[in-house]
């Protein structure tokens, strides 16, 4: 039936030929040990910087600055016994660390970390995945953690395990309506769902019109955060409950139910819930700097003056990479990029950190009161404002 | 000729997963499984709809299917802790009856399906292919009409060549290069604004209809969860 | 448009095999198993656990779900009118009108469930 079978693997994403394959390939496989290496990281600046808040030093002994710290800690983590409780079911007790690990991985895919690299006649994109449909292809798999979190509650076979497993699940539900909601205006904005289209609506100065005249202060970037302060508020808030962290995380709070969800798990599946909790903490800051903050883009610079940059004054590494100008060019714009986005990302992951170590929790009511009555109610009238006034004012 | 993408392969371990997963949504005994398996089912939809140039309609499902309304079932058998189903005895009953009946008719309109399925595709083979076939390989092939060459170590003939049509019409030019350029639709096709050119223009009464629809939910679940003393003002 | 989804593909079977790589390294690598009675029983700070899951769970989880269902149903709504609004804007009004008169209904449906001690005390 097959006269000739030709096997043929993707067209721009995955490249139309096997070397280009294994290029995205390999991207995959070093974006997500980059991701997992990140986690400990994360953890280092949490414990030291909590420690720094709280008057004390955080763990020094291990290497400089305690940075191996966590590397030990995960060496420690893989020799523990493997124990599994009573009446846990024992398929699903295995499972629900991977199923709260695949969501957090799944929605870093679409977030573009830098600007497409071209060597050599290659193009690869700085991205896992240029979905179209980005932003709600994130938020459609960031719905999915909570399988995780319920499976997780269910197979300890403990029932606080399951209290704190369904507290923690309403908890991410409520707060996923808020969050889509207070995107909506930053999509008004934009006009479109593909993040890529996103950063470059940012690059440049603030402008706009009004009933046709057009605005534009040179001195102010049009990053988002200008356009749609108040969806800004919202989003932070509602990233924070998401994620489970404090204020938000009565779920898992430790002097409350222990430890919620994963009280019954130990050794390396209770590291893969947190390295879960730290990833879905990485995509929110990823996605606070692209909607709000222009991504990787420099502010009021776009990226073909940091090329025009570098063309001019790459030209040292050219000889010895034995790569053209225009090549050294996009690998240098490539890796500004990448530390620009690499800077905006770890300031929102140290606010974070810093949030979780200044104030209190919240109790349970009172989260829900916040999702339901005050940030729903809210990204309404952001919803409103913003429809109300580009109908009237003929913004574009 | 014929060609594998990657596409086909795909598509066939997605068909045979989604498959399998909705087999085991009714086969597995343990209530959360079954319910763990249908949500698995609902995600593998998506990405059909994915391949279906319907990038917007994949995501509406991954987000309500998927992630709202399989964690409501998940949570409803968690809350009421359903037990296994016991094996029952086979006993003669109305329930018995209604079990045989059901599947009696399930088995009947499957087979008419695929009677009317085998059919509609047969006709549309011979009218299509026929007049491209010559007589000498009428013979060959015992008179079923074959695409493309009978020895598939041959290539075709100029005579085949020029008569041969193929669902993807361009790669009989192309093949000869080697190098295969399937034409996707284009960008606007399944795209979210065009999506939105139809839902609120032509579509308009049925979008404000389901803005009632929701509306409709919203109080009834209210009254339902009040009927039975959810609502705190009325346990207390 | 597979094309634009084999990445997460890929990423997905590279994230499980992380995960299953993990599991048996613990699997291996730590120390035998030795279940005593302490270590099975569930947690429960220290005491002796109380008779398990007969307790009877409040119908609010249920209600929130269900909530949360039809308002995430309004959201996806919402998507496709954001990114094509300014766009229609130029042919006329009817794309504030139409999407003015979902709200309001829905708004309304909020409003309803408010007042009506669905979010009380959850």
């Amino acid at each position: 039936m097959f006269g000739r079978v030709t096997l043929w693997i993707g067209t721009k994403e995955m490249g139309s030929g096997l070397l280009e394959f294994a290029i995205n390939a390999l991207k995959i496989v070093i974006v997500f040990v980059a991701i997992v290496s990140t986690v400990p990281l994360l953890v280092w600046v949490e414990r030291r910087g909590s420690a720094f808040m709280q008057n004390r030093l955080g763990p020094n002994r291990v290497g400089p600055l305690g940075l191996l710290q966590l590397l030990a800690d995960a060496i420690k983590f893989i020799f523990k016994e493997e124990f599994i409780p009573d009446h846990a079911d024992k398929v699903l007790y295995f499972m629900a660390p991977g199923l709260a690990l695949l969501p957090a991985a799944l929605t870093f895919a679409a977030v573009p970390f830098s600007s497409p690299v071209t060597i050599m006649g290659h193009t690869i994109n700085m991205q896992i995945a240029d979905i179209n449909v980005g932003i709600i292809y994130i938020f459609a798999v960031a719905s999915l953690a909570v399988y995780g979190v319920l499976t997780a509650g269910w197979s300890s076979g403990n029932k606080y395990s399951l209290i704190g497993a369904l507290r923690a699940c309403s908890q991410m539900i409520s707060y996923e309506i808020a969050m889509g909601l207070s995107l909506i205006g930053v999509l008004i904005m934009y006009q479109s769902f593909s993040l890529n289209d996103m950063i470059a609506s940012q690059i440049g100065g603030f402008n706009f019109n009004w009933h046709g005249v057009h605005h534009a202060f040179k001195y102010l970037p049009a990053w988002g955060i200008f356009y749609q302060p108040l969806s800004f508020i919202l989003f932070v808030t509602c990233g924070f409950a998401e994620t489970n962290r404090m204020p938000f995380d009565l779920p898992e709070g430790e002097a409350e139910l222990v430890g919620g969800y994963h009280t019954e798990y130990g050794g390396f599946k209770f590291n893969m819930f947190f390295m879960g909790e730290y990833g879905h903490m990485i995509t929110s800051s990823a996605l606070i700097t692209t909607l709000f903050f222009g991504g990787y883009a420099l502010p009021l610079i776009s990226p073909e003056q940091v090329a025009a940059f570098w063309i001019d004054h790459g030209a040292g590494l050219a000889g010895p990479l034995h790569l053209s100008i225009a090549d050294v060019s996009s690998l240098m714009t490539t890796l500004t990029h990448l530390a620009v986005f690499g800077l905006k990302t770890g300031f929102w992951l140290f606010f974070y950190v810093w949030v979780r170590w200044t104030l209190p929790r919240f109790r349970y009511d009172q989260l829900m009161d916040l999702g339901w009555k005050t940030l729903l109610p809210w990204s309404l009238v952001n919803l409103a404002l913003t429809a109300t006034v580009i109908f009237f004012a003929r913004v574009s | 000729m014929a060609f594998l993408t990657s596409e086909d392969i795909l598509f066939h371990f997605f068909a045979a997963a989604i498959v399998v997963s909705a087999l085991l949504v009714v086969f597995v005994s343990n209530p959360i499984y079954s319910a763990l398996f249908l949500a698995l089912t609902m995600s593998i939809l998506s990405i059909f709809f994915f391949m279906l140039h319907a990038p917007f309609v994949a995501v509406a499902q991954l987000t309500v299917y998927a992630g709202a309304v399989m964690v409501l079932f998940i949570m409803v058998v968690m809350l009421f802790d359903l037990k296994r189903e016991h094996e029952e005895v086979v006993k003669f009953s109305p329930v018995m009856i209604a079990k045989v009946t059901s599947a009696a008719l399930l088995c009947g309109f499957l087979i008419g399906v695929g009677w009317l399925g085998v059919n509609a595709t047969q006709v549309n083979a011979a009218t299509v292919l026929a007049p491209q076939v010559e007589a000498k390989d009428l013979d060959k092939s015992h008179g079923i009409p074959v695409m493309g060459p009978v020895n598939p170590d041959e290539d075709l003939t100029a005579a085949e060549e020029a008569n041969f049509v193929d669902s993807k019409d361009q790669v009989k030019k192309e093949a000869a290069l080697e190098k295969v350029e399937i034409k996707l639709p284009p960008d606007e096709f399944g795209s979210t604004a065009s999506l939105s050119k139809k839902l609120f223009s032509k579509y308009v009464f049925a979008f404000e209809a389901v803005s009632l629809l929701l509306l409709v939910a919203i109080v009834g679940s209210v009254a339902l969860a009040k009927s039975k003393g959810g609502t705190h003002h009325v346990s207390r | 448009m597979i094309q634009q989804l084999a990445p997460i593909l890929v990423l997905g079977v590279v994230v499980i095999g992380f995960a299953v790589v993990m599991l048996s390294l613990t699997f291996i690598a730590g120390p035998t198993r030795n279940p005593t009675p302490e270590k099975q029983i569930p947690y429960e700070c220290g005491v002796i656990g109380t008779d398990m899951r007969t307790t009877k769970f409040p119908v609010k989880f249920y209600l929130t779900a269900i909530l949360f269902i039809l308002f995430d149903i309004e959201v996806i709504f919402l998507y496709p009118w954001a990114i094509v609004y300014i766009d229609f804007l130029k042919k006329g009004p009817f794309i504030f009108i139409e999407m003015a008169v979902f709200m309001v209904f829905l708004t309304f449906g909020l409003f309803y469930v408010w007042k009506g001690h669905a979010l009380d005390w959850d």
